[in-house]
């Protein structure tokens, strides 16, 4: 391709208007002629075989800058086929003229090639300006205030400046000079010479140096007769390039330099509205009237107020009405609110939330909403229904409607939702309202061990919940006893008990065994000793059992030894049952006794065992649990006891620590 | 407010005080009445700063918090963070490669092997987001897209203590001041009648003997000691020390306070010691604390359908459920900062079983927390943070057998989750790499954490700063970056 083949093909932009209007105009003609029975077609030739050659011109041109190159693919095709397509339909047109009948034929092909050539005219307008460029602009959001401590130079200004400036032909579809700038990636991947920037370097950064040479310069970017950088801009890159290039680093406005300052200024949000200064006696008022007031900005008119009281008088709403325009955020939330307030709320002209969650809010002060500037408003717990709803939907700045308890029913809630952008809030219950099952009972006390009898009562706060025990071991149902006053025990039982609430299912049955104990120990001789740390024989006999947790002082530990003593029995004395009661930890190395062996002798004999309870756990253990054993025994004018529970010693293969001396822990040994 | 003012201002108070008797309605009255001592009439802005220094920096997202604590270090691996190349190269050895140096606490660094295991508990997505939520949280699952998710939370401190201290007051040594107490600070306030740091803790049922917390996590430090966070018990008595003693009337109690405001006055005109103001000013506090707790600790008058919301342990006082319908009665008077501690989450060895117990403590009533807030329109500016201080290893520490492990501390990645003021629902940020060990993408520090919730209240982290032995303290210390991805 000869470089003057490459400069002609820049007139294609000059030369394509031509025939596009051209046919517009010959369209018009076409328009006119259809009322007459046989039209003069002289004029309408005329302007075709114009557009004909026009179009024809600037297709031959346009495929010359297709292939200078510089040009996606794919979306130069569409362009190019129809544009040769039109060109060859308005060659059609002309030959079909004196040929088919006007009105039915020739006119609507006229209309299909017009069709034609404006899609076309699209095509090219999107390789130019870049997609999405007819896309109607947002209007922009109104802040009201922007975080200045954290300012992200790339995503806040750069990418907005290479938007406005270079995207439109540096970007997916037209890469001109091989390089994109659409998108960080795009940047760092970089054109025919590299990357538009050095990362800290900005004399050898193409992208300032270029926006730096003389507009004539062929290199000057952008391009003469293009929107130019303005020296705020060139600044504000500059200071980018400089401080690293990063896409998320963000830094605080006051560290930027007074002239990069200027260059973002453009791109911060707006400045606040500008409302008169908040004067100290309203705030007074405010106060005085129940009203608690703050700031909504430092240093700024703008206040949100909250009512502390219960009644919205119009006194009240008159020291309201006085700060009117520096009102941004309203709270009336559970009060009665007179009907003064709906007159002059249309005043709050900067109000953005209001909460009139259980007022005397209804459905006929809504219409006075409409006209505030809210986004958020919170009528939960009033009494407005689906047509009141029906009438914010239309509501302009609405962001959140909460409606939660109100008299919309379930079936209006989802049609209302459908209706409108604002996301309305009507309440959670979806997969939090089964019925679920009730906890087991809890007692006040933790004593199960007694001589005579024993009080128990349930720890019972809840209204609404009955407890039904049985004493006898069977399963409580909804015919055992109601539990009322505190149970009195006068035996050993277990207690079963389960709470029964309607609406709930009943709880699992709670089971607690109660001893009544016929041997106070008070005279005995250890064979062993406790570890220093978890000491106190005492603790065994007095009654008093230990939590789960180890070290709640009421537990003996004996770390790698088994616990033995002796104790005298009277002859008065029955007892049928040695009951020891244990703690396993895997945590804590403790682990229950392997066996408890009781033996007895009479007078100054040697001791015979009387019985034994050998622990065979099947499975391995994972919890803190607490665990009796009981062996039952048989006296015969025994004398004197020996209990030995004995340590496993080691703890077991399976242990995190293996091969370690292991704890036996007893909190309490019962003779019964 | 310069010092100087802050001194007349001190002054009239007190000369206030002593006239009428007043108690803290009288302080600020006191303040308004003639703030600068020379006739000077305080401009409207004067009226409405509560701090010391003029906040919010910028329009708040947030006006309140509920921080719900999980005390141990939840495992993300079992819960949140799902990494099936765990569970494929299950009993295999954690590469060094991926370790690289991390320092190991005392109880594994005596393991030969760090066999990996992946959970036990299978994972699904969830929601528009498609979020990963294990099966351990059906109710948090239920809720996937109002929640926003951090995988790439990172700390620096291996050990309990040390690493609650500084997710609360921004440094491992105690000493500095907590959360809560920074936020009364800066911005005072949203009730005179109920402290604006409130604290509820509660133990877990998968490891009832866990360690405990200490108050000085909720303490004030050096800032003033009005702002330190008080904690409200289960029991009978809420507050301890609360009620008026048997045979003592209201306004009984009245007069004696007002004597002793009187001659604390005195005091505190003879040393000038400002404690002394903030110890009449505490009494005042507790004096209408005395009907005001009552009030808002009386559950009984919540429905059934409340009870039902946040599950069966609701009705027992002092489960995380119950406190979680205290903390949404808190919020709904306006408390500022409500933290709840969750005791338990440390499991050192039988995991599954603890943490199934744990999850179901914590997960519904966390869910319907997050969403009786929204239906309420509370959500929207109250943020509620859930997580721990520290995440678990993806190795087991003790033997691994096919249906039981334990999991170290973790510091170099872990998953918490946040909800409601303007942080985005629905989205999760940060990666883990498939070891779930090292966080490969967008890294959130604690302290990035803490400048990103303090930005939603409108505070510029770098300037809400106190000045104490010569220097200018903050919550974030020297560091902190706000994380801008994750907000709404």
């Amino acid at each position: 391709m000869t470089p003057w083949l490459d400069y002609l093909g820049k007139f294609h932009p000059v030369v394509l208007h031509l025939p596009i209007g051209a046919m517009v105009f010959t369209f018009v003609l076409v328009l006119l002629a259809l009322r007459d029975q046989n039209p003069a077609t002289g004029t309408i030739k005329i302007g075709l075989i114009f557009s004909f050659f026009g179009a024809l011109i600037s297709s031959l041109l346009g495929y010359l800058l297709y292939q200078s190159g510089g040009y996606d693919e794919a979306s130069v095709q569409n362009h190019l086929i129809l544009g040769w397509a039109s060109t060859f339909g308005i060659g059609l047109l002309w030959y079909l003229l004196e040929r088919v009948v006007f009105q039915k034929v020739f006119a609507p092909i006229f209309f299909t090639v017009l069709v034609a050539i404006g899609l076309t005219g699209h095509f090219g307008g999107t390789i130019t300006h870049g997609e999405g460029y007819l896309d109607f602009p947002e209007p922009a959001p109104v802040e009201v205030a922007v975080n200045l401590d954290s300012i992200q130079l790339y995503s806040q200004a750069v990418a907005k400046i290479f938007d406005s400036k270079c995207v439109s032909c540096h970007n997916y579809s037209k890469r001109k000079g091989g390089l994109a700038m659409h998108l960080p990636q795009a940047l760092l991947e970089g054109g025919e010479r590299g990357m538009p920037y050095e990362i800290g370097n900005v004399a050898e950064s193409r992208l300032i140096r270029y926006a730096n040479l003389p507009l004539e310069d062929d290199l000057h970017m952008p391009p003469q007769g293009r929107p130019q950088l303005t020296p705020t801009e060139i600044e504000l890159l500059s200071h980018w390039i400089a401080s690293g290039a990063s896409f998320d680093h963000t830094v605080a406005y006051a560290q930027l330099p007074e002239t990069v300052q200027e260059a973002m200024d453009v791109f911060l949000p707006k400045p606040l509205p500008d409302v008169p200064p908040l004067s100290s006696d309203d705030v007074l008022a405010l106060q005085e009237n129940g009203f608690r007031v703050s700031s909504f900005l430092a240093n700024t008119p703008f206040i949100q107020v909250k009512f502390e009281k219960k009644e919205l008088d119009p006194k009240a709403i008159g020291a309201l009405v006085d700060v009117a325009d520096q009102l941004v955020e309203l709270e009336l939330a559970n009060t009665t609110i007179a009907p003064l307030l709906w007159d002059k709320l249309p005043q709050f002209k900067q109000l953005q939330k209001l909460r009139l969650d259980n007022t005397n809010t209804s459905d006929e002060q809504l219409q006075k909403l409409m006209e505030l500037p809210l986004r958020s408003l919170n009528l939960a717990g009033t009494s407005i229904t689906a047509s009141g709803i029906s009438l914010l939907s239309e509501h302009p700045q609405l962001e959140q409607l909460y409606a939660w308890n109100t008299q919309v029913t379930r079936q209006e809630e989802s049609t209302l939702q459908e209706k409108t952008p604002i996301k309305l809030v009507f309440g959670v219950f979806e997969g939090f309202s089964e019925p679920q099952r009730l906890k087991p009972p809890m007692l006040d006390t933790e004593k199960t061990l007694f001589e005579t009898e024993q009080l128990v009562s349930f720890y019972d706060k809840v209204k609404g919940n009955t407890i039904r025990y049985t004493l006898d071991g069977s399963d409580p149902d909804s015919t055992s006893t109601l539990y009322q006053d505190a149970i009195v025990i006068n035996k050993s039982l277990t207690l079963k008990a389960r709470v029964f609430k309607s609406g709930w299912l009943p709880s699992p049955v709670f089971e607690e065994q109660f001893f009544k104990v016929n041997k106070t120990i008070a005279d005995y001789t250890m064979e062993t000793r406790p570890s220093n740390r978890y000491s106190g024989v005492h603790k065994l006999f007095d009654f008093e059992e230990g939590s789960t947790n180890f070290a709640d002082g009421k537990w003996l530990g004996f770390s790698g030894n088994d616990l033995a003593f002796t104790t005298q029995v009277a002859a008065h004395e029955t007892i049928n049952n040695i009951t020891v009661s244990c703690m396993e930890s895997i945590g804590g190395w403790i682990i229950y006794p392997k066996r408890v062996r009781v033996l007895g002798r009479k007078g100054s004999g040697t001791f015979t065992e009387l019985g034994r309870y050998e622990y065979r756990p099947t499975e391995i253990p994972t919890e803190t649990t607490k665990k009796s054993f009981t062996v039952p025994v048989k006296l015969q004018q025994h004398t004197e006891l020996k209990v030995i529970v004995e340590n496993i010693k080691k703890l077991p293969q399976w242990h995190p620590a293996a091969g370690e001396d292991s704890w036996l822990f007893v909190d309490e040994i019962l003779f019964w | 407010m310069d010092p100087l003012h802050q001194h007349f201002l001190n002054q009239n108070r007190r000369h206030f005080l002593q006239k009428m008797g007043l108690g803290i309605g009288g302080l600020a009255l006191g303040s308004l009445m003639d703030p600068f001592g020379f006739g000077k009439t305080p401009s409207a802005n004067d009226l409405l700063q509560t701090g010391p220094v003029p906040l919010p920096h910028f329009a708040p997202k947030a006006k309140r918090i509920i921080y719900l604590f999980q005390s141990g270090g939840p495992s993300q691996l079992d819960l949140f963070d799902y990494k099936p190349l765990l569970n494929k190269m299950r009993g295999k050895d954690l590469p060094e490669s991926i370790r690289n140096g991390q320092r190991l606490t005392g109880m594994t660094s005596g393991q030969d092997q760090f066999p990996l295991t992946g959970s036990i508990y299978n994972f699904k997505q969830y929601g528009e987001s498609r979020t990963w939520i294990s099966d351990l949280m059906p109710y948090t699952a239920k809720i996937a897209d109002e929640l926003c998710f951090v995988k790439s939370m990172h700390t620096e401190a291996i050990n309990h203590d040390p690493a609650i201290t500084f997710f609360q007051t921004g440094s491992q040594q105690s000493g500095r001041p907590s959360f809560g107490s920074w936020m009364s600070y800066g911005l005072g306030s949203l009730n005179d009648n109920l402290p604006a740091f409130i604290v509820m803790l509660s133990r877990g049922s998968g490891r009832p003997n866990g360690q405990p917390l200490y108050s000085r996590l909720w303490g004030n430090g050096f800032l003033s000691s009005l702002h330190q966070g008080v904690q409200f018990r289960s029991g009978k008595d809420p507050v301890l020390y609360l009620k008026n003693p048997d045979g003592v009337t209201r306004a009984e109690r009245r007069q004696m306070l007002d004597y002793l405001a009187a001659m604390n006055e005195q005091q505190e005109q003879f040393f000038g010691d400002p404690e002394v103001a903030n110890r009449i000013a505490q009494y005042e506090m507790a004096y209408r604390m005395q009907t005001s707790v009552t009030d808002v600790m009386n559950i009984e008058d919540e429905p059934d359908h409340v009870f039902q919301m946040y599950g069966p342990d609701a009705l027992t006082p002092g489960t995380f459920a119950a406190n979680c319908i205290l903390a949404r009665r808190l919020v709904e008077r306006d408390v500022r900062f409500v933290q709840l501690y969750h005791m338990g989450w440390d499991q050192h060895d039988n995991l599954p079983t603890q943490i199934a117990k744990q999850a179901k403590d914590v997960d519904q009533a966390s869910a319907a927390l997050i969403m009786d807030l929204k239906q309420r329109g509370l959500l929207e500016d109250t943020l509620v943070v859930w997580g721990g201080e520290f995440g678990r290893t993806n190795y087991s520490q003790g033997v691994l057998t096919d249906t039981n492990y334990g999991r170290d501390h973790h510091p170099r990645s872990f998953s918490i989750f946040m909800a409601g003021g303007g942080i985005k629902p629905g989205f999760t940020y940060g990666e883990t790499d498939d070891f779930g060990y090292n966080v490969v993408k967008d890294p959130m520090h604690v302290h990035d954490l803490q400048a990103t919730i303090l930005n939603q209240f409108g505070i510029d982290h770098t300037k809400m700063t106190y000045k104490y032995q010569g220097r200018r303290f903050r919550l974030t210390d020297v560091a902190g970056n706000v994380v801008h991805s994750i907000l709404s």
